[in-house]
């Protein structure tokens, strides 16, 4: 039987580092937590289960705690999503009585599958909230995401990121990002020049009009 | 931790995160990122996820060079709105002319010449008429005074409309495939009133603006030719609720993927004076055998125009389209609206996008996932309810999305926005969010010659950072005073500042290339009747002469990849100083244009075919003027119905060698 909570014993750089208990199905969220606690199976859970990602203290416990908020998403936006669907209105396409049964749930289970994928893709202000932080941090939870295999924390993380970017110039994006040009100036010349012609000139003969 | 020690996974996530100008941007930082527009892996997932239905998205599913069409269509976009062309050049001397799908297909000398200029084909295809009717119209073969009208090209089909004036003024329609050397169909025509065609590489439909109605209106009927079958359909398909007449501006019929769309932004053909809601109307069939049969119409309560409560409109300067978004695939209908906002004395151009729906789901798509939600699905519903019980076509107006309107400048600050003529060819592009004109902007020292250039605007989202250090004011402060829909836009979008393009000349120090430059866009000794047309990367336009006349043809391109051969990189003399290339010997019987000292560009006589002076025949033997597309045309048959009326040249803009390119 799955256990209600399980302990993480983070493990960074060889030293080990603190404890976090979260619940089981907060845990689940992460590819590389739901491999720990199967491979951990047969033991009781009563000893924390070490996780050697070389993630600081600070950035799992963010991590801890944006697994705790979102654990319920999927069954609650589902449920939202269910909801929406229960007006025929809503229905894309509109099922009526016209049809049979199976049909209207295929085309609902379709739906629904889309509409909940979608919500789920989108920050919540709670999200937008937890990423206002220093530049580095965001790029430690990114890492720290990807590592533990938590594709919507990746997915948020890295438009966190973009958002930073979007509308910049290049020299905005270099001052933001600490980011050295290391072109030559023979070498940002040649960019534009290259950059201007994207293509090679194309060269059409007659046989390849025909 | 930076970003650029990120791994490469997860740059590529942040990448699909960002606009395509964003990546650009990124790109340039560093050499570490240069691989964001040189990698096919991400170029292709850009590509697929941020512009599906670019022409370069469609191109890299065929040449698979994601990277090369990335940067291209990275480019295309930036050029248009920043209103910094890439080439400008004279392609040919023309009667008469279309440009279709980036196809030119023109009129010299008793010749068609189609020439791909988005594929800067080094070859131009030309068409002896007088041979191609040999063949198709026997009935022409007793005729010497001939009209030839261009209608258009698409699917390797060329479509044109022949008419004689004696014994009777009949009109043919002809339809032949060049690259072939076949003809696919003729067929007489009961009349060519407003003809055009439209085709795919399965159907072929024409439509004339010939149908009395019982009220004495005019209608548009539809008629259909199965390419594969090679026959006509006996069905024709009436339209007798597709009010306008002007394709292009109050109507406009096209094919997108399998589907014949037609839409006009008018209600009814009386000024209604109870009803104050305008609706598009909006069909579509299968372009099949069966297609007259399955015609769909838009719901109209998804077709909601505008009330005519929100400002009187002069209609002249509408235009009218259906497009196909860039990023999502989906139509979308774009209108041009030169209105007078309730309240404003001055008129203002702006550009509406309406989705192209025939699912009557009573939800709308959702369209921007920044900061707009499209009005709630009880929204919807209530307005269909009032919209029953209230006069039969009266809608209450629904909520405007801020994503899909542009606010044009109102033109208080300049004369071109006051006076058509000056403004003669207008074009939006809605993947750069850009109007761009070609306008008539004489300057201050000689207010009487006429100087043509580009005008534009653009607009772009507020990027998260700007919005958070509240650079504009906040919506919230707004919504406090009075706020208004416009105020709505402004909070979204920012606005850039209209630009002209080329820039104005420094009267203490002018320049000679610049000169030049203004020296092709509105060449010598040719003043007035402007005509042009816009597409996605290019401006093709004609200036001066009398209708039938030759006019020098002006090319402007946004498309960073093209490349015409006699163009000279800016700054530098735009002519070509040096003799042609070496040229086979056809190529060099067969010159046909050169430039003229004082700088206007004239066709050259050809006599290869008939020997007989070749002075373009101006005289209109069928009364009435001709249009862009038609030339009337003076030239017996030459009695061989067989003979090869296709034939391969050298570009006329190769000869002309008159041009600039600004690869810098």
């Amino acid at each position: 039987m799955a256990p209600t909570h399980i302990s993480v014993k983070n493990v960074d750089n060889g030293r080990d580092g603190e404890v976090f208990t979260i619940t089981y199905q907060a845990a689940m969220q992460s590819g590389i937590l739901k491999d720990l606690i199967s491979d951990f199976e047969h033991a009781s859970f009563d000893e924390a289960i070490p996780l050697m990602g070389n993630i600081s203290d600070h950035t799992l416990g963010r991590i801890i705690s944006w697994l705790t908020i979102h654990s319920r998403d999927v069954a609650r936006i589902t449920e939202q999503v269910k909801e929406f669907l229960e007006n025929p209105q809503n229905r894309q396409p509109p099922t009526g009585p016209g049809m049979d049964d199976d049909a209207v749930n295929k085309a609902l289970s379709s739906q629904e599958r889309t509409l909940v994928a979608e919500k789920l893709k989108t920050l919540t202000p709670w999200d937008v909230q937890f990423f206002e932080v220093p530049t580095d941090e965001v790029f430690d939870i990114l890492l720290a995401a990807n590592y533990l295999d938590i594709q919507r924390l990746v997915d948020f993380s890295s438009q966190t990121v973009a958002n930073m970017i979007k509308g910049k110039t290049t020299e905005q994006i270099r001052d933001l990002f600490g980011i050295v040009n290391d072109f030559t100036p023979e070498e940002e010349d040649e960019l534009r020049r290259t950059e201007g012609w994207a293509l090679p000139r194309c060269d059409w003969t007659p046989e390849q009009w025909q | 931790m930076s970003l650029v020690r990120l791994p490469y996974e997860l740059t590529s996530y942040v990448v699909q995160h960002l606009d395509l100008a964003d990546v650009r941007a990124l790109s340039l930082t560093c050499k570490r990122f240069q691989f964001l527009l040189y990698e096919p892996r991400i170029a292709r997932a850009l590509l697929e996820g941020k512009a599906a239905g670019s022409l370069e998205a469609r191109a890299a599913q065929v040449n698979k060079r994601y990277a090369a069409e990335l940067r291209r269509l990275i480019k295309r976009r930036e050029a248009v709105s920043s209103v910094s062309p890439y080439l400008v050049a004279i392609v040919a001397v023309a009667e008469s002319w279309i440009y279709e799908h980036g196809v030119l297909c023109y009129i010299h000398d008793r010749q068609l010449r189609i020439l791909d200029l988005h594929r800067a084909q080094s070859q131009e295809m030309v068409i002896s008429i007088r041979k191609l009717l040999d063949e198709a119209i026997p009935e022409s073969w007793t005729s010497r005074k001939y009209k030839f009208q261009l209608l258009y090209f698409a699917h390797d089909l060329a479509s044109c409309v022949y008419t004689h004036a004696k014994p009777d003024q009949v009109s043919w329609l002809v339809v032949f495939n060049p690259r072939d050397h076949r003809l696919v169909t003729t067929r007489r025509l009961d009349s060519a009133f407003k003809i055009f065609v439209r085709n795919d590489d399965k159907f072929l439909y024409y439509g004339t603006h010939s149908e009395l109605g019982p009220d004495g209106y005019r209608r548009w009927v539809i008629r259909a030719f199965d390419i594969g079958a090679s026959a006509w359909l006996e069905q024709r398909l009436d339209l007798p609720d597709m009010v306008g007449s002007d394709i292009g501006s109050t109507v406009c019929f096209d094919i997108f993927d399998g589907f014949f769309y037609g839409l006009a932004n008018q209600t009814g053909f009386e000024v209604e004076e109870v009803d104050w809601t305008s609706y598009y109307t909006c069909f579509r069939f299968p372009t099949n055998e069966f297609g007259f049969q399955c015609v769909e119409h838009a719901p109209r309560r998804l077709m909601w125009r505008r009330s005519h409560a929100e400002g009187p409109i002069d209609e002249r300067w509408g235009l009218l389209s259906i497009f196909r978004d860039e990023s999502t695939n989906l139509l979308r209908i774009v209108e041009a609206r030169k209105e007078w906002p309730a309240g404003h004395s001055s008129a203002r151009r702006t550009y509406y996008t309406t989705d192209v729906e025939f699912s009557d789901t009573g939800e709308k798509k959702h369209r921007d996932e920044r900061s707009w939600s499209p009005p709630s699905d009880s929204e919807i519903s209530q307005m269909a309810n009032s919209s029953r019980k209230k006069h039969r076509t009266h809608m209450d107006a629904p909520r405007r999305d801020p994503h899909m309107v542009h606010l044009g400048d109102d033109g208080s600050k300049t004369l071109v926005l006051s006076l058509l003529s000056k403004c003669p060819v207008r074009s939006y592009h809605p993947a750069s969010q850009t109007f761009v004109d070609l306008v008539n902007d004489p300057s201050a020292s000689d207010p009487n010659e006429q100087r043509l250039r580009l005008r534009g605007g653009s607009r772009r989202l507020w990027t998260p950072g700007e919005l958070e250090e509240q650079v504009r004011p906040s919506a919230a402060k707004r919504q406090k005073s009075h706020h208004t829909f416009e105020q709505d836009i402004r909070d979204v979008y920012k606005h850039e500042d209209v630009v002209f393009w080329p820039p104005d000349q420094n009267p203490s120090e002018p320049d000679p290339a610049l000169a030049e430059l203004f020296k092709i866009l509105s060449p010598p000794g040719h003043f007035g009747n402007i005509d042009g047309t816009f597409d996605e990367r290019s401006l093709l336009y004609t200036t001066g002469s009398m209708p039938g006349g030759l006019k020098p043809l002006v090319f402007i391109s946004f498309d960073p990849s093209l490349y015409l051969e006699g163009t000279r990189p800016y700054p530098g003399a735009s002519v070509s100083g040096s003799a042609p290339g070496p040229r086979d010997d056809a190529s060099q019987a067969n010159s046909q244009a050169q430039t003229c000292d004082d700088g206007s560009y004239e066709a050259k006589g050809k006599g290869k075919e008939t020997g007989e002076a070749t002075e373009p025949n101006t005289t209109c033997g069928l009364g009435g003027s001709a249009a862009s597309g038609t030339t009337i045309l003076d030239e017996p048959a030459t009695g061989d119905e067989v003979a090869q009326w296709r034939a391969f040249e050298r570009p006329m803009h190769a000869d002309i060698s008159v041009g600039y390119h600004f690869d810098l």
